[in-house]
């Protein structure tokens, strides 16, 4: 069987500010260590997904999103 | 409005903020006391100040992807040159270092894409495979939302409705979420205590009695009255500021929405301590229970001097806030009750009154005895119980609820507010249903299934209903993120537009639908967006973000670009070319649809 | 010279651009009916007029007196009319300038009055009450049109002359031509016609056809957006439009100047002397709209009523007195019928504030030229018992002697020659008032 690249995943790894008490990636609550970072994996379609990164805070939120795409060329022969 | 005084006077309770105020009165030095203890302090008459909290860095910032790569027999994976570990995975820091690890910083705000790309090679006995990732962090909004897209289009309308106008923070946020679970969310996630603008020097407006102010001279009755006029001034332009600044708008369109309904107009009850608390009223309840909602403004100072319950006393009844009540409140005229029912309603708010200090109070020496007979059932509690004036108003309100029709009146009113056009029974019926059986008349529920129903969501409602003069002006910034110069500007835009911030027209309220648009009003709109447009257009650059350019027209209006297509480009003005075209679209009819 | 259809769709083929046509121009061809030459002026007396201190009932004036001890009209303060001796009008109403108002005109055959005008079950809530009104209907139903605008909108005839079927110049949102298919400019500032044209032209001035599509919403913003447009040209025309005047905005220079007009000599200073001022001008110009309705407010005197009111019919008798001497002055007062209308009267006894609370009948007025009105039945009605009071205490309706509102609307339709069928019943205009 010739080799294949089957998937690929990206984990998104971040930080939030010291305010921050909550955030979400696309509805769904992610983690904050104590040291304020996070982190997310997204499997890549074969084009491209739009995942978005909410945080929230008292005073403000945000929302920053991110596109991931993946290619993978034909095999070749061994 | 009756300025009595009564030595008897109890002092109920609500009335926390009277001990304050008592202490700064010192009547002879009044207007030295007036800018001391109210006038001037707080937020800021004019705009409500910046109350954002001193910069705690960026909210969001990436610091590292890491790539993993599965592949379909065992090979050596290779992710930019870097060799992936065991599970096929290579982490790259975004430190902006030089190592073969690291990666240009991302920057931490929204404003400019960062692309990361990722050449993948894979080696093994079966051959070999090559590959790319890409990572594009804030990518530019017209690649991700689109009008082609059902979910954008959903979304925007659900926005145009709920809220006054769309962001693309919005749209992306809740892109991926399903519908019902994104109303959901919004709906339960308003909340009033999350308020970030600090309230507006009406808040601590030092109230003078009648006594107090005989005794001023009339140069000093004029600055008051001129530090009354600033203070009110001053709770229209926070109103303006929250609705185009607020994180959840949801809460101040229902704010809105009840405003509209129990009316309470500032040029009549000229009085900023109450139309501020008025308006706090409003908005503590605006998502809760409708029950809780009708028994506070039937309390509210603002209320009782609009409609002058004051004077509504035993042997002397004034009907105004029972006829209310009945008529606008609850029932409808020509549903359920009749007029003994009015005159009986108004015994029962006898004594409902408030102190020279413009503070509720309940004065049982003023109270109707004997028993009231409303919609069919007696209330009646003796006489000599000291509760009694309490006690028959709390009873006939708890009564009135108890009429199916309750629901029915104010799901119609939502339909208005929310759907428009001609209503459907049938489904406005089910929504009471909801709005009934949730015990206390719970508004987030009923909303929730508003929001979620065929009628709202349905594509032939999209664009069609005008949007009110606030929404109209609102949505151009929540679309942009940029602020008006001065809120207040905003407050007189709107009036001539026919809709002056809490200062409807007579306590039906604004009638609103297509009677927002007549000829007077259309021009003034017109005019206004138009001046809107050149205040973009300041010192030589322009002040729409540029990375918006591709989804103004998306987020602006509610309907498709298709319905815009006589805009004729044809003579743009070349010197500004992207000033022309904002103008262009501010000033396009289309821009009223929501 | 007004345009006509045809000019407008050879404006419209010019500039290659679909234009839109308000669905109220009628088809190509037809001609302009004789009746477009006449119009109305609705005064609407915004809260609910006190009709007993207005026109005072001198048959009866011990019980008037006794009634309301403190806001009875004394007898000082009572004018007579010529030949009608059972009532007396307020001071107010003949005692300032316009060299005695009122009485002036009743003495000219120029004023008619109904007395007891209203309608059986009249709702005495100031939303339902003026919707009543405006909607022409029975009490206790309710109708989403304007009597006008049904009226309008049957008749045959409506051409291109017209700029706009009715405009309203204060209060909008209480409207006697609520309904689709009209074209009603809404001023809800009463500035001088002038000033109001001005601004009016000079924001529509750029404003562009566009096809009609899209939602229903939509297309209505652009049904106003093209009644604007169609106003606007036709008022360059009337206003002699100088567009280089005024920097740039433009300026009228044709408009009508009455005989008397300084000061308040003429029309009282104010907002409702600056709206008869603007009706007059828009007369005397011309411009072609067949209903005018102007408003003074501040009726609703709960208490301390006195003073208020008299203040307000004497800024009533002034502004329509010169209103009549305007309309005079450049001969268009013999295509002009005048009325007074309120969504009710108020309780004959007063309160415990020295005011009035809500009531039922009350008198109303109509001004016009003498020849428009036989000298003989001007007064019309009588004046409703004071004693013989329905069960809330207000003036009685009492069938076959009460005037029914819908008349005094039948007398207007009639005047202006369009359709008066537009009620539940038939209701005749007032009897052998309209000489023709």
């Amino acid at each position: 069987m010739p080799l294949t690249i089957t998937s690929i995943a990206v984990e998104l790894r971040g930080a939030v500010a010291q305010d921050i008490t909550a955030l979400e990636i696309d509805g769904d609550p992610v983690a904050i260590a104590a040291d304020r970072s996070w982190r997310h994996v997204v499997t890549v379609p074969p084009t491209t997904t739009v995942v978005a990164v909410t945080a929230i805070a008292p005073s403000r939120s945000q929302t920053r999103m991110v596109e991931i795409g993946s290619a993978a060329a034909p095999a070749a022969p061994g | 409005m009756d300025h009595t005084q009564s030595a008897t006077e109890p002092q109920q309770a609500g009335s926390s903020t009277a001990d304050t105020v008592l202490a700064c009165a010192t009547l002879a030095a009044v207007p030295l006391v007036l800018s001391a203890c109210g006038g001037g302090g707080g937020g800021g008459g004019g705009d409500g100040d910046g109350d954002e909290p001193a910069p705690l860095g960026p909210a969001i910032t990436f610091t590292g992807l890491t790539i993993a790569v599965t592949t379909s027999t065992a090979a050596a994976v290779h992710i930019d040159a870097v060799a992936a570990d065991a599970e096929g995975a290579a982490a790259f820091r975004l430190d902006g270092g030089s190592g073969t690890v690291s990666r240009p910083r991302d920057p931490g705000h929204r404003q400019a894409e960062s692309l990361y790309e990722f050449a993948i090679s894979a080696e093994g006995g079966m051959g070999s495979a090559t590959g790319t990732c890409v990572v594009r962090i804030n990518p530019a909004p017209e690649d991700i939302l689109s009008e082609s897209d059902a979910r954008v289009l959903s979304l925007r309308h659900l926005f145009n409705r709920m809220s006054f106008g769309v962001g693309e923070e919005e749209l992306g946020r809740w892109l991926n979420v399903p519908y019902a679970e994104a109303v959901q969310r919004i709906v339960d996630a308003a909340d009033p205590s999350q308020t970030t603008q600090r309230p507006p020097s009406a808040a601590t407006f030092h109230v003078l009695t009648w006594t107090e102010y005989d005794r001023l001279s009339p140069a000093e009755q004029q600055a008051y009255g001129d530090s009354k006029g600033d203070a009110i001034s001053g709770i229209y332009a926070w109103w303006w500021r929250e609705i185009i600044r607020t994180r959840q708008p949801l809460l101040e369109k229902m704010a809105l929405f009840w405003h509209n309904l129990l009316v309470v107009a500032a040029s009549d009850v000229f009085e900023p301590r109450a139309m501020w608390g008025y308006l706090d009223l409003l908005r503590s309840n605006a998502l809760g229970s409708y029950r809780d909602l009708i028994l506070a403004i039937a309390r509210d100072p603002a209320m009782v001097m609009f409609l002058d319950s004051n004077s509504n006393v035993k042997g002397r009844p004034n009907e105004n806030f029972a006829r209310e009540l009945l008529e606008l409140f609850t029932l409808g005229e020509g549903h359920v009750y009749g007029e003994a029912d009015v005159v009986e309603v108004a015994k029962c708010f006898t004594g409902w009154g408030i102190t020279d200090r413009q503070v509720f109070v309940l004065r049982q020496d003023r109270h109707e005895p004997g028993a009231k007979t409303v919609l069919g059932s007696t209330i009646s509690f003796a006489d000599d119980d000291p509760e009694q004036v309490r006690k028959d108003g709390e009873a006939v309100i708890e009564r009135v609820l108890q009429e199916s029709r309750v629901a029915v009146f104010i799901c119609e009113k939502l339909w208005d507010e929310f759907v428009g056009g001609a209503r459907d029974d049938g489904m406005i019926a089910g929504w009471a249903d909801t709005f009934r059986g949730s015990g206390d008349y719970d508004i987030r529920r009923v909303l929730k299934d508003i929001f979620t129903s065929s009628a709202f969501t349905a594509a032939g409602n999209r664009g069609n209903m005008i949007r009110s003069p606030v929404e109209y002006a609102a949505a151009i910034f929540r679309a942009t993120g940029l602020q008006p110069g001065r809120y207040i500007d905003y407050y007189w835009r709107a009036s001539q537009e026919d809709q002056a911030l809490l200062n409807p027209p007579n306590v039906r309220g604004w009638v609103g639908g297509l009677q927002w648009i007549s000829a007077k009003t259309l021009l003034e709109r017109r005019t206004h967006m138009a001046w809107t447009g050149w205040e973009f257009y300041n010192h030589g650059s322009q002040k729409v973000p540029e990375r918006l350019d591709g989804v103004l027209e998306l987020l602006w209006f509610a309907t498709p670009v298709a319905q815009r297509a006589y805009v004729d480009d044809a003579v743009l003005i070349t010197w500004d070319p992207r000033g022309e075209r904002i103008r262009r679209l501010l000033t396009d009819p289309a821009l009223n649809c929501k | 010279m007004p345009l006509t259809r045809r000019e407008l769709l050879r404006m419209s083929l010019a500039t290659g651009v679909a234009f839109a046509m308000p669905s109220w121009l009628s088809a190509a061809g037809a001609s302009p009916s004789p009746t477009w030459t006449r119009r109305l002026v609705l005064v609407e007396l915004d809260g609910g007029n006190d009709g007993l201190n207005t026109i005072i009932p001198y048959d009866d004036y011990a019980t008037y007196d006794a009634k309301r001890p403190t806001l009875a009209v004394p007898e000082s303060g009572l004018r007579a009319l010529a030949g009608v001796p059972s009532i007396r009008l307020n001071y107010n109403l003949v005692d300032g300038p316009g060299s005695e108002r009122f009485r002036r005109l009743w003495n000219n055959g120029e004023l008619a009055i109904a007395l007891g005008v209203g309608m059986p079950d009249q709702s005495r809530s100031h939303f339902r009450g003026i919707d009543v009104w405006n909607s022409g209907s029975s009490a206790g139903t309710v109708w989403n049109t304007g009597w006008l605008q049904r009226s309008l909108t049957a008749a045959a005839g409506i051409t291109a002359d017209t700029v706009a079927h009715g405009a309203i110049l204060s209060r909008t949102t209480s409207n006697p031509l609520a309904g689709p298919d009209v074209n009603v400019l809404a001023l809800s500032k009463s500035d001088p016609w002038d000033s109001y044209a001005e601004t009016f032209i000079g924001q529509a001035e750029d404003l562009a056809a566009a096809p009609i599509a899209g939602t229903e919403a939509l297309q209505h913003v652009l049904r106003v957006q093209s009644g604007i447009i169609t106003a606007r040209s036709q008022l360059d025309d009337r206003f002699a439009w100088d567009p280089l005047l005024n920097d740039d905005h433009g300026q009228a220079t044709a408009m009508p100047v009455f005989t008397g007009d300084s000061g308040n000599a003429l029309f009282p200073s104010g907002d409702f002397g600056n709206q008869c001022r603007a009706v007059a001008q828009m007369i005397a110009a011309d411009v072609g709209i067949p209903v005018y309705k102007i408003h003074i407010g501040g009726f609703d005197n709960h208490a301390g009523q006195r003073a208020k009111h008299d203040d307000l019919l004497a800024q009533l008798a002034h502004g329509l007195t010169g209103l009549r001497d305007a309309l005079q002055d450049k001969g268009r007062l013999a295509d002009t019928l005048i009325m007074t209308y309120s969504e009710f009267g108020r309780r004959v006894e007063e309160n415990g504030s020295a005011g009035t609370d809500h009531g039922t009948l009350a008198p109303h007025v109509l001004i016009s030229d003498a020849s428009n009105f036989s000298g003989a039945n001007r007064l019309h009605g009588t004046y409703p018992s004071l004693t013989a009071l329905d069960g809330r205490g207000d003036l009685a309706w009492v069938d076959g002697t009460s005037i029914d509102y819908r008349r005094l609307y039948a007398t207007a339709l009639r005047f202006l020659g369009m359709p008066e069928d537009v009620f539940d019943a038939t209701y005749a205009p007032l009897t052998g008032l309209l000489t023709a």
